[in-house]
């Protein structure tokens, strides 16, 4: 019985924690958006600084990306930005990614020489398209993904490259807007952008032509578990310079530093954060600063999953790679120069995000026994699970209100309405299940199984045949 | 039971679940009105510029325009959005025309009032504004908002007493332009473009007064507006003993000079401790290359630091006295297999260009 109060204290303020480190999260983020709003004028005046723009490699992983790949380029090659070269990667893929791209871009093959900066698969031809000068394309032995942006690092000729999923759809002011916070301060090391759900949406010509939402409901529960990572999750750690995760998806670097930090880490499955935390940990161990920002007006549209298996499997990987990326670097913890990002987003990630799955179903489980053994009353289990509801309604609805107070992406009220919906239900079903698929990640990282990327099902469907 | 659920928890718990609803019922409303106040602005800024568009393009091809009506000071403050816009894209008597139009009707008195009473934005707006409109009465306001911490709405006050008066603004600014680490540089090369001599002329009177932190913000403001220091000060910063940061940043303003007359100090930083410095020396000295260099280039290509051989390298292959022959056999004579890598890359490159 002590042991099960003690579970149950746990678990309250486990609670109490979280949610009180969330909403902190959560009033950083209004004031950063508040300020974003009061400088939108400067946004409407014609922008005269491309002359100082930094010319940029987009580099476009492509991995069996047959359905969507040359949708995306097409976007890729509509976007506002002075300088910029399009780098696709395809990393071995079995379907007809390469022949796609061929029809579409008319490549020839070209030879160019290049010192291998970091070491990757081999490459077995380089092509270049006869329409677009500017988009060339490197087709390598199967790697995976880190491989992959590694080799377009070793290709690229610009100072900063741009991580891009072969899937996604920028806005078209998105790399612009993305590249500010390099163009300010000389010393940035990486900016990340906003990750959209594109499910609903429709794409024509690479141009995302109509804002919807989708019929699915595991899509509709993502839209807004994505507005509330991107919104204030990251927007709150970008403030204290603590962000530890910038999407795999779109993300701007400094190249030089990447190098200088051995570029991805292919043994790990989550190398997008991996190689954020690993830039805090080495370049403030050396004393330098290591900005990194986020840009909530930088959006790009993405796929998710609509199927539980698909889901399961993405989540399970996301969690992993989250234990890897923090184990591998765990120098970082509290280390003398780590700053925010090591005496306050470290640890949180750690408590909460890492182990917190853990914790959680614990203390379901130890709040259910409390109540079969009567420790506490139905009434009372009752009322603390309406609290801790309430709170995360709270929370979805507070994201809801900082995209309607700064974006108004959703046209629609009855869009708004649906949302949320959407995040009431969250709390009853979803949320425990992401938990206990956590809860594998987690176990797959202890008992160290062999990581498998799994099969992303990709439907396209978002994207007008044309 | 006893422990906990009769305990404060619970009734903590209620209060909790109290609270998280009302504040939610709260963020709901704040949704509609977020999504009420934007949709009657944007009607609002529609109805507005389809009107007063024709009158702005009116007065452009020098028409005398009838207003609709008078106007209040919102209607006041969208007219100088649009305004903006339009004088930032044009240029020549047009652009002139619509600025004494804007005067006439009284939007600079609007501006005036908000760059001391309104809100962050509006002091950003009339700010925008009143350099636009070279209000030179607001020059008092616009340097108060330049010493606020705020790093956007300072660094566009600046902007505009640039263009009310360049002179004294850089005589008055300059401890900000070169202390101010947070203004963005690609905004500060932007402003201070069209005030380069008078720039120039500021950075080389002050040098000496200037600190190694301001030192390096003015090499660096140097380099992107393309502006020289005297030969004297370049010699006097070329001194092996100074730090990394200021040497890196008059290697990189000497890189761009291209001088030979600077060649001998710079070959004398081959020797510096620190690395970066090395392969910016590297670097520097590659368009300025003697043959006389080839012996000591070929040292550097034993440098620890990988950028440094590079550069070394990349310099050996443009020496026109060592050539692609010379190059392949420097190659084969080398025994460390990263000087050979580096210069094997360079030989890749010389065949196929060839």
């Amino acid at each position: 019985m002590i042991l099960l109060e003690i579970f149950t204290w746990v678990f309250v303020g486990y609670n109490i924690a979280i949610n009180l480190g969330y909403i902190t999260l959560n009033l950083m983020s209004i004031v950063s958006l508040v300020y974003k709003n009061q400088e939108n004028l400067l946004h409407k005046l014609p922008q005269s600084y491309s002359e100082f723009e930094y010319p940029i490699s987009l580099l476009v992983p492509a991995y069996n990306e047959e359905a969507t790949i040359v949708t995306s380029i097409k976007s890729m090659l509509q976007l506002e930005y002075s300088s910029i070269e399009i780098v696709v990667i395809n990393d071995g893929s079995k379907d007809g990614t390469l022949e796609a791209l061929n029809a579409a871009f008319e490549l020839k093959k070209i030879t160019q020489s290049k010192s291998e900066l970091i070491q990757t698969q081999t490459v077995r031809g380089l092509y270049q398209s006869s329409q677009y000068p500017n988009l060339f394309v490197i087709d390598k032995k199967n790697g995976g993904k880190a491989d992959s942006l590694n080799a377009g690092i070793n290709f690229s000729n610009s100072p900063l490259f741009c991580a891009v999923d072969a899937d996604s759809i920028l806005e078209r002011t998105a790399l612009q807007r993305l590249a500010k916070p390099f163009m300010r301060d000389p010393q940035m090391v990486v900016s990340g952008g906003t990750i959209r759900v594109a499910n609903g949406c429709q794409v024509s010509q690479g141009n995302l032509t109509h804002i919807g939402l989708s019929t699915n409901p595991l899509a509709l529960l993502q839209v807004v578990e994505y507005l509330r990572a991107f919104l204030f999750g990251r927007l709150g750690w970008s403030r204290l310079n603590a962000i530890l995760i910038v999407s795999g998806a779109f993300g701007l670097f400094k190249k030089e530093k990447i190098i200088e930090v051995g570029g991805y880490k292919t043994n790990t499955i989550g190398e997008d954060m991996e190689l954020i935390v690993r830039l805090h940990r080495i370049l403030r161990s050396r004393g330098e600063e290591c900005p990194v920002e986020f840009v909530a007006d930088s959006v790009c549209w993405t796929e998710v999953p609509e199927d539980i298996k698909t889901l399961r499997n993405q989540r399970i990987r996301w969690q992993r790679g989250l234990c890897e990326s923090l184990y591998a670097n765990k120098g970082l913890l509290f280390s003398k120069t780590g700053g925010a990002a090591g005496w306050v987003a470290f640890p949180f990630m750690l408590i909460f995000e890492a182990f917190g799955p853990l914790l959680e179903i614990v203390g379901y489980f130890s709040m259910f026994m409390a109540v079969v053994f009567d420790y506490i009353s139905w009434n009372a289990f009752f009322v603390i699970s309406v609290s801790t509801v309430s709170i995360g309604v709270l929370l979805s609805t507070s994201a809801l209100a900082l995209e309607e107070f700064s974006f108004h992406t959703y046209p629609k009220v009855s869009q708004l309405i649906v949302l949320w919906l959407v995040g009431i239900i969250d709390s009853f079903g979803y949320r425990q299940l992401n938990t206990y698929w956590r809860v594998i990640g987690l176990y797959k990282w202890v008992a160290q199984t062999e990581a498998q990327w799994g099969k992303m099902t990709r439907k396209g469907s978002w994207q007008a045949k044309n | 039971m006893d422990n906990f659920a009769s305990s404060n928890v619970l009734w903590i718990a209620v209060i909790v679940s109290m609270l998280t609803a009302a504040l939610t019922l709260i963020l709901i409303v704040f949704i509609c009105l977020f999504r009420w106040i934007f949709n009657a602005e944007r009607q609002s800024y529609e109805i507005f510029s389809n009107q007063w568009f024709p009158i702005l393009a009116g007065v452009i091809m020098g028409e005398t325009p009838k207003i609709p009506k008078e106007l209040n000071q919102t209607d006041k403050l969208i007219l100088l959005r649009l305004w903006n816009y339009w004088h930032q894209s044009i240029a020549g008597d047009a652009s002139g025309r619509l600025k004494k139009f804007i005067s006439e009707i009284g939007c600079n008195a609007v501006a005036l009032n908000l760059i001391q009473k309104g809100n962050r934005a509006q002091k950003l707006l009339s700010s925008i504004s009143l350099g636009n409109l070279n209000d030179s009465s607001a020059w008092e306001h616009l340097k108060l908002l330049v010493e606020t911490d705020d790093q956007i709405v300072s660094l566009h006050a600046a902007r505009a007493m640039l263009q009310l008066n360049s002179e004294r603004a850089i005589n008055e600014l300059m401890p900000m332009i070169l202390g101010r680490a947070k203004w963005d540089m690609s905004v500060l090369t932007h402003i201070l473009k069209q005030s380069r001599a008078i720039f120039e002329n500021e950075i080389i009177k002050g040098w000496v007064t200037f600190d190694e932190v301001q030192q390096i913000r003015a090499l660096k403001l140097c380099v992107s507006l393309d502006l020289y220091l005297t030969e004297e000060m370049l010699r006097q910063l070329l001194q092996i003993n100074h730090g990394a940061p200021l040497l890196n940043a008059t290697l990189k303003l000497l890189e761009r000079l291209q001088n030979p007359a600077y060649r001998l100090q710079i070959i004398q930083l081959f020797d510096h401790p620190s690395s970066s410095v090395r392969a910016q020396a590297v670097r520097a000295h590659s368009a300025i290359a003697d043959p006389r260099d080839i012996e000591i280039l070929v040292e550097m290509l034993y440098d620890n630091d990988s950028l440094t051989r590079n550069y070394a390298a990349l310099t050996l292959s443009q020496s026109s006295s060592l050539g692609i022959q010379g190059l392949r056999s420097l190659k084969e004579a080398l025994e460390d297999p990263r000087a050979y890598q580096a210069v094997a890359v360079m030989c890749m490159r010389l065949e196929l260009s060839t």
